[in-house]
């Protein structure tokens, strides 16, 4: 039996599944995020149709939970099988003074992935419109420490930003 | 860093992580195919079937 809402599933796929492959490539690289947004979803779908099923206060939070889990779970699963767990690290200073480093969009994307992994994933949760108190219950931490934490992260990236010319101020 | 620079920024750096229309629905139609015929619901007999390919009872 069927508790989802006609087409609820379909909405919120549309609304979340870009910025969760989004949140996932930021993890692992394009490898792994279309499987892990398909288990997301999955898991989604699953809860939705769980009798007495009730619809989260902000979709966007226990969205962003349910794929920090499936990220957790694919970590895990791969040191299990003994792989090398690849996260995505920042690219080869050799790189430097090529022409592409020229656009903004490079660069910016440069200072977000030279970033530590704990302070992308945190950027992104609150670039999601997740509130800190969220963000703490996810990872575990107080509402004013992940507020520290957010603080910290953003300011990193700020530096990252200015080391490759952007002006974050602008 | 205000607010609106920051959401500018982060959507330029998550720009080229977004994926395709096609990739989307791609990822959709695998999660709805998975969600209405999940491997725990099959009989074991098939699943042995589907595992090593041949789908039918036996």
């Amino acid at each position: 039996m069927m508790y989802v809402q006609s087409g609820q599933f379909e909405k919120l796929y549309e609304q979340y599944a870009s910025r969760v492959y989004a949140y996932f490539s930021s993890c692992f690289g394009g490898d792994s995020a279309e499987d892990c947004t398909q288990q997301t979803f999955l898991k989604v779908w699953k809860a939705m149709n769980r009798p007495g099923f009730f619809p989260p206060y902000r979709w966007n939070a226990w969205i962003f939970r349910i794929a920090v889990n499936v990220k957790n779970d694919h970590l895990r699963e791969k040191l299990k099988q003994g792989e090398t767990v690849s996260l995505l690290e920042s690219d080869d200073p050799s790189d430097d003074g090529s022409e592409k480093r020229l656009l903004e969009q490079e660069a910016v994307s440069e200072a977000l992935v030279a970033l530590k992994e704990e302070d992308r994933e945190i950027l992104i949760f609150k670039y999601n419109g997740l509130k800190s108190a969220e963000i703490g219950r996810i990872l575990g931490l107080s509402s004013s420490a992940a507020r520290s934490r957010i603080a910290a992260a953003k300011e990193r990236f700020r530096e990252n930003l200015k080391k490759r010319g952007v002006d974050p101020d602008e | 860093m205000n607010d609106v620079r920051f959401e500018e920024l982060m959507s330029l750096a998550l720009m080229e992580r977004t994926p395709s229309a096609h990739q989307m629905e791609r990822m959709k139609q695998n999660v709805l195919a998975q969600a209405s015929f999940p491997p725990e619901k099959i009989s074991q007999k098939f699943q042995h079937s589907f595992r090593t390919g041949i789908y039918a009872f036996r």
